[in-house]
């Protein structure tokens, strides 16, 4: 899996002839006129895993530094070490030539370094003004109560400073997307930049959830803070935005600096290169020649087991799925890509609209997860996400509370010994641990959580599984038997749709991989006939939210 | 040799779960029953150990019982119906006002009564499913409007006409044994209750509900129709309890009702703790209510003053809540969790959706 062996080898010396306090060596440190951010050979492990390596990375006063990579490169553990939320595993983070100490977020604020995290971190019930206060000094009035006044001003500060209308002092969950993201910057400003001290502002994702036009706006306030001579670290997956605003962008792939490009040499090619490494090159050229074909079995005269036209939900505009029986699809897509909710809105799971939906010839009209399980439709929840298992459930009671009708007698009751048996050959076919099918749910392992997920939705035999993250928080033994469990059920004639961040996953077990983007599918892939790689998988992902046109593709005609 | 070293580890196995079903830590409250019994006896030795404080415990508790026995369904689904105390008084209050105004037949008035409860019970599942009033508030709310009934039909006064006729006869002084129509009610009510919860797969819903609705929605719960049946089943316990306490007293009290959720729920709680950890369940609850009925006759005919029971109820529901108290630490965590997720989650959303969670690089 690892190509660059020799590339750890020598990281990791470095780190260790570095030591953990390492002075900013002559490369990131600047000179005293300029005030300057500096990452300094910061590496971070946990549980052994390396998650950043010796990453290197200096933004001047009054710029705007693009920080790019894909999922799991490593960029929020990089924030959360700049937050004062992790102490690095070596290497240490510099403030105008001052260490910020480790692990210390009210230090980080002190020395004028502040976050507007992807969330925004909103208490949607309170106005814009009191969120502005939260996590802050209030200014007091004579008697100690709060002087809203005051506050009031200093926020309009804030706003005069960035050039933007202040926002009506209402709920923020009232407010569109971009006020909220501006009332979350001056929030993490505090007051004008020379009253609060603010000289660094780290925006993680900040587009993320707003339209292209208000995202327009949001660019405009990172210029004024610009001219304000704070510094900006801005991440996105855009690339354009990214090549648009910021003067120079570092790039992270596995944990790892692969370059610092200043943005007038480079260009979008250039980036997505850095991003996926040299190899996609070639793989680019090929995806040139993408079309969508037929899936196999071709001859199959069966319906499809899923078939749903114009799909619509919060994050969906329009999606256009079949499925056929013995088919293993995979959806991968970037975050906002509508990717995390395509599952749940087929299940009937969340609020959702189709032009039509068919469950192996079946119309439905109206889907919900009660319809799902009837029409044997499986919505599996990752073991780490709401909706998965009853953790107050003895694991007996979680593997058949899917399918009680199979194990229950005349009177509806539950025949003890006929779902102790059920129980028990789901724990030998999946080899779930401990085997003690009493045991509790809650103290289980990530992975074994997972099987009596899956198991619980297998026992209903269903016609299809729609599967979300199988194998986050799942260790590899586990995988390897959940992989064989699934590619078992797609042999037996059933249907999978499995949404994923793990690209690993959909290249080992999908027949045609799904890309989405901007609530669409943008691109399919099949196995066989299109470029199966990461980087190809990586790069469709990444084309996807950066082309203008985000055409529909229907899987298949 | 290996068939005698599994008889060995079978042997050592059933010794196990001997040892886990008596352990302390499961029937808790039946080894407290048992040292207050003999506690009392030895406190009043005259009057303790008498059949007259069996019949007196189990008559006088039934009733309390078949309230917290009618908690146990929406508890376990996590509603609280807060309402039962008063729709056993409006429901008593209408058995009475029934048997004076309409008819003297002592069944027709038990079928009034249930269908008062049963009218009150569509009210909260209004509130509390349909409105989607949290259940604690909602039904706070409609206990106050009952209340306000009770008032209205009886203006403040007893009813008498009747009620003490056949009325009394059938329902509080026929007796088996000594032991009166509430006490039948309430066995049966365990029995029955056991069986849906335990054995069926409706009260495996119902828990599971209780537990982590989202996990039972997604399952294929229709977790709005299951919580309105618990709700009706709470109102119809609440029903009989009324009914049975009008019959007891002779006499239609507009006082009687709101006293009982108290202890009714102090029953319900203090059973969760008591065979099946953490899970209400009728057989925890009724050891639980005659253990609290116990302590009262027995401090009273020790000699305590009236208000040292209530003291020692209360004090007991805090000792036994707290030593399951790990669980309870959790379910506060999984509480606050779920409050963050839903503040950080997309704002745009009117519901918080299973991906909330995800998001996020």
């Amino acid at each position: 899996m690892e190509p660059e062996t020799g590339k750890d080898m020598r990281s990791m010396e470095g780190c260790a002839s570095d030591g953990g306090f390492a002075r900013p060596s002559g490369g990131t440190a600047a000179g005293p006129a300029t005030t300057t951010l500096a990452i300094d050979h910061v590496s971070m492990e946990f549980d052994g895993r390396r998650v950043l390596r010796d990453v290197n990375l200096s933004v001047r006063a009054g710029t705007v530094h693009g920080l790019i990579g894909h999922n799991g490169s490593g960029k929020s553990t990089l924030v959360r070490i700049l937050a004062g939320y992790h102490r690095p595993t070596a290497g240490s983070c510099w403030i105008a030539g001052e260490r910020v100490p480790p692990g210390s977020p009210a230090q980080v604020k002190r020395l004028g370094l502040r976050f507007v995290h992807q969330d925004l971190g909103l208490i949607p019930e309170f106005t814009s003004l009191e969120n502005f206060g939260i996590g802050g000094e209030y200014p007091r009035t004579r008697w100690r109560t709060i002087d809203w006044r005051e506050q009031a001003r200093r926020m309009r500060g804030v706003f005069e400073m960035l050039e933007q209308p202040m926002p009506k002092n209402r709920p923020v969950a009232e407010l569109t997307a971009v006020q909220r993201s501006l009332v979350a910057i001056a929030r993490a400003i505090g007051a004008r930049p020379e009253e609060s001290g603010t000289r660094f502002l780290v925006l993680d994702e900040p587009t993320t959830a707003l339209e292209a036009s208000e995202a327009q706006h949001l660019f405009a306030v990172v210029q004024r803070l610009a001219k304000a001579n704070i510094g900006t670290i801005f991440i996105s997956h855009q690339l354009t935005e990214v090549l648009n605003l910021c003067s120079a962008v570092t790039v992270l792939r596995d944990g790892q600096v692969t370059g610092t490009l200043e943005t007038e040499h480079a260009t979008r090619a250039l980036l997505v290169e850095e991003m996926l490494g040299k190899e996609t090159a070639a793989a680019e050229s090929g995806m040139k020649h993408h079309r969508s074909g037929p899936v196999r079995s071709a001859g199959e005269a069966r319906p499809p087991a899923l078939a749903v036209r114009g799909l619509r939900s919060a994050s969906l505009r329009g999606v256009d799925v079949d499925i056929a029986p013995g088919e293993c699809v995979f959806v991968v897509g970037l975050a906002g890509s509508g990717r995390e909710e395509l599952v749940y809105a087929l299940a009937g799971a969340v609020p959702a609209q189709t032009e039509r939906l068919e469950v192996a010839g079946t119309p439905v009209r109206s889907m919900s997860p009660a319809t799902a399980r009837k029409m044997g439709v499986a919505l599996v929840p990752g073991n780490r996400l709401p909706g998965s298992l009853v953790a107050d459930f003895a694991m007996r009671e979680n593997l058949t509370f899917a399918s009680l009708e199979t194990v229950t007698g005349v009177v509806g009751a539950v025949r003890r010994p006929r779902e102790t048996a059920a129980a028990r050959s789901w724990v030998e076919r999946l080899d779930i641990k401990p085997t003690d099918i009493e045991f509790g749910s809650r103290f289980m392992s990530g992975g074994n959580k997972q099987k009596v997920v899956v198991a619980k939705w297998l026992s209903i035999t269903p016609n299809a599984m729609l599967i979300d993250e199988p194998t986050a928080g799942v260790d590899v033994g586990a995988v390897t038997h959940l992989f064989a469990t699934l590619r078992q059920f797609a042999d037996a004639g059933g249907a999978l749709l499995v949404s994923t961040s793990e690209l690993g996953d959909a290249l080992a077990l999908a027949d045609r991989v799904v890309v989405m983007s901007e609530g669409r599918v943008s691109r399919v892939l099949v196995r066989g006939e299109d470029e199966f790689s990461e980087q190809a998988l990586l790069l469709a992902m990444v084309e996807g939210s950066t082309t203008e046109s985000g055409n529909p593709v229907v899987p298949r005609p | 040799m290996s068939e005698v070293a599994t008889t060995a580890t079978a042997t050592r196995r059933i010794g196990e779960r001997a040892k886990g079903w008596f352990s302390p830590r499961r029937i808790g409250a039946i080894y407290v029953w048992i040292g207050f019994i003999i506690l009392f006896t030895i406190l009043s030795p005259d009057q303790f150990p008498d059949y007259a404080t069996v019949k007196q415990i189990l008559n006088e508790y039934a009733v309390t019982l078949l309230v917290a026995l009618g908690l146990l369904m929406p508890l376990a689904a996590g509603l609280y119906d807060l309402s039962v105390g008063s729709v056993m008084g409006l429901c008593g209050i209408g058995s009475a006002w029934f048997l004076a105004h309409v008819s003297p037949n002592p069944w027709l008035a038990l079928a009034a009564g249930v269908a008062i409860g049963l009218a009150c019970a569509l009210l909260n599942v209004v509130v509390v499913i349909v409105m989607r009033v949290d259940s604690f508030i909602g039904t706070l709310a409609t206990s106050s409007i009952y209340a306000a009934i009770v008032i209205a039909v009886s203006g403040s006064n007893t009813i008498t006409q009747n009620v003490g006729g056949t009325f009394q006869v059938d329902f509080a002084l026929k007796n088996v044994a000594g032991l009166t129509a509430p006490v039948g009610l309430m066995i049966a009510g365990v029995l029955g209750l056991a069986f849906v919860l335990e054995k069926t797969a409706f009260g495996r819903r119902v828990y599971a509900t209780g537990f982590d609705a989202e996990v039972a929605r997604l399952g294929g719960v229709n977790v709005g129709r299951l919580r309105a049946v618990t709700l009706l089943v709470s109102a119809f316990f609440a029903a009989l309890a009324g009914v049975m306490q009008t019959a007891a007293l002779g006499a239609g009290d507009p006082t009687v009702g709101p006293a009982y959720l108290l202890p009714a729920f102090a029953a319900a709680f203090l059973g969760a703790t008591q065979f099946r950890a953490g899970r209400v369940n009728p057989w925890g609850t009724a050891v639980a209510g005659l253990l609290l009925g116990t302590a009262d006759v027995g401090l009273l005919l020790a000699g305590a003053p009236e208000w040292a029971p209530s003291i020692f109820s209360g004090a007991l529901l805090i000792l036994a809540v707290s030593l399951t108290r790990a669980n309870i630490r959790d379910r506060f965590r999984q509480l606050l969790r779920t409050g963050s997720r839903q503040r950080g989650g997309n704002l745009d959303r009117a519901e918080p959706t299973p991906q909330g969670s995800l998001q996020g690089g």
